[in-house]
C-alpha cells in the first residue's frame, strides 16, 4: 500500500505486467531430479513418436515446475537476477519492491510473484520495461517473449486500484463482491430501509456483546445448530472480513476486532453482528484508501471524489489543499 | 443437472473423478496442450533409466475451473513428504527475505 502511495507522491502512472509460466523458466533445482512417467505422459509420447515407453524409465527435469519444494526460491533468485540486469534495485527489507532510473527518470516497480505494477511517467517507458524483462527471460527455443504488458493496471494483489488525475484509490471492492455472492448477501433485503450506510457495529449492541452470557463452544452440537440456523460460519466469514480490513478497510477494524474475541463461543448476537459487518461492507463496497497526487496527472481521466460518511456528526476530510 | 453443474458440484476435481464426466474430453484436451507446452519449453529431457542416487518424483496433475470458466489442467510434481521424502530432507527451499544491515 505504501509503494502506491510513493507513486501518488511521485505523480507516477502505474501499469500492469504479468511474467508468463513463471515457474518453467526458472532454472532447475540444483539435486537433479526425474520424473517417473504416468499414463497421460506415455499415451501422449506414443501419440507424439509412437513409441510405448517402459513404466520403469524417467523423465530428467530440465526446469522447475510447481510441486516441487526449490521452485519458489529458483522463480526468486532468477526474477531478481532478471530485473538486477535491467538496472532495478529492491529494497533492503521488502524485497519485491524495485527502484531504478529509465530514461533519465525515477520508475518504481513492484512484484506479487510474477504480477507486476511499474510505476513511471510514460506509457512508453513500461512497454520498454516489460518488453526487456520479456526478452531477458525468453528461453533459447521460444519465438515470443514470455511477459506481456497489460496496460493501465487496475487490480494488484488483491486490491481494486482506481487511478486518476487526481488521485490513486486502493479498494477491496472485487474482493467484497464475491464475499457477499458466497454467502447469498449480495443483493439487499426488502426490509432494509434506507441506503445510507450504518455504522460497522450497532452502538446499542456494542455493550451486550461483552454482556450477554458466551455462547455454545465450538464443536458442540449446539454450537452446530446454531450455524445450521445462522447458515454461515462465523470463524470461516469472520476471517473472509478480516482479509478485507488487512487490505484497506481500516474502517471495520475495530468491529473485526471486537467480533473476533467471540470466535470460540459465538452467540446469535455476535452472528447477527458479523452478519451486519458484511451487510455495511455492502453498502460502501467502494470505500478504500486514496492517495493523492502531489499534482494533477493530466493524462489519467478525472474522477470527482464523493466524501461518504455514515455519521453525520463526523467531519468530512477534504482533499489536498493544492488540489 | 447439466454436466457443467455436476462438474462443479465435485468437491475434488481428481483425474478418477473427472474421467466419469461428460465434460473429460475439455480436461484431456487441456492436458495434452499442457504436454505440448512443457515439450516446447524443454522442461523434459529423453526418457532414460532412473541413475543411482537419483530421486524419482510423481506427475501430479492439479485440475481447476479458472475464473473465465475454461477447464484447466496443469501439470505439477507430487512434492508432498509422502511421495517424494528424500527431496524434502535433501533440498534448500530457503528464500532471504531479509538482509539484515551491516553494522
Amino acid at each position: 500500500m505504501i509503494w502506491f502511495g510513493l507513486c501518488a507522491v511521485d505523480n507516477l502512472t502505474i501499469y500492469s505486467g504479468d511474467a508468463k509460466d513463471a515457474f518453467v523458466h526458472s532454472p532447475s533445482p540444483l539435486m537433479p531430479t526425474f520424473m517417473k512417467l504416468d499414463d497421460a505422459f506415455r499415451n501422449w509420447y506414443l501419440e507424439q513418436t509412437g513409441v510405448l515407453l517402459d513404466k520403469d524409465l524417467v523423465l530428467p527435469v530440465l526446469r522447475a515446475l510447481q510441486g516441487h519444494r526449490e521452485t519458489a526460491r529458483l522463480w526468486e533468485e532468477h526474477i531478481s537476477a532478471t530485473l538486477n540486469d535491467i538496472g532495478f534495485k529492491n529494497t533492503r527489507h521488502e524485497k519485491n519492491i524495485y527502484t531504478g532510473q529509465f530514461c533519465g527518470k525515477k520508475v518504481l516497480l513492484a512484484r506479487q510473484l510474477n504480477d507486476f505494477a511499474l510505476g513511471c511517467h510514460q506509457e512508453s517507458t513500461a512497454k520498454s520495461v516489460y518488453s526487456n524483462i520479456g526478452a531477458m527471460r525468453a528461453l533459447h527455443n521460444e519465438a515470443e517473449a514470455p511477459s506481456e504488458y497489460l496496460g493501465l493496471i487496475d487490480s494488484f494483489d488483491g486490491y481494486d486500484v482506481l487511478q486518476t488525475r487526481d488521485y490513486i484509490k486502493l479498494s477491496a471492492e472485487s474482493y467484497i463482491r464475491r464475499l457477499l455472492k458466497a454467502h447469498g448477501w449480495d443483493n439487499p433485503s426488502p426490509q432494509e430501509s434506507s441506503n445510507k450506510p450504518k455504522p460497522p457495529l450497532h452502538k446499542s449492541d456494542v455493550a451486550n456483546l461483552f454482556n450477554l452470557a458466551a455462547g455454545p463452544v465450538e464443536n458442540a452440537p449446539k454450537h452446530k445448530a446454531l450455524e445450521a440456523e445462522q447458515s454461515f460460519g462465523y470463524r470461516s466469514v469472520l476471517g473472509k472480513i478480516l482479509f478485507a480490513y488487512v487490505l484497506c478497510r481500516p474502517d471495520i477494524g475495530c468491529a473485526v476486532m471486537t467480533l473476533a474475541k467471540f470466535s470460540t463461543a459465538p452467540n446469535a448476537l455476535h452472528y447477527k453482528s458479523l452478519k451486519h459487518l458484511a451487510i455495511y461492507l455492502r453498502q460502501i463496497q467502494d470505500w478504500g484508501i486514496m492517495c493523492w497526487h502531489s499534482e494533477p496527472v493530466t493524462s489519467l481521466p478525472e474522477v470527482r471524489c464523493v466524501p461518504m460518511k455514515f455519521d453525520d456528526s463526523l467531519p468530512v476530510i477534504p482533499p489536498p489543499s493544492h488540489l | 443437472m447439466s454436466p457443467r453443474l455436476t462438474e462443479r458440484a465435485l468437491l475434488c476435481f481428481s483425474k478418477r473423478a473427472l474421467k466419469c464426466l461428460p465434460t473429460w474430453d475439455l480436461w484431456h484436451k487441456n492436458e495434452l496442450e499442457q504436454l505440448d507446452q512443457v515439450k516446447a519449453l524443454g522442461m523434459f529431457g529423453l526418457p532414460i533409466k532412473l541413475p543411482n542416487g537419483g530421486i524419482p518424483m510423481h506427475f501430479h496433475w492439479q485440475c481447476r475451473i479458472k475464473v473465465n470458466g475454461k477447464q484447466r489442467s496443469r501439470l505439477c510434481w507430487d512434492g508432498s513428504p509422502r511421495a517424494a521424502p528424500e527431496e524434502h530432507s535433501a533440498t534448500n527451499a530457503h528464500v532471504s527475505c531479509l538482509e539484515h544491515p551491516m553494522f
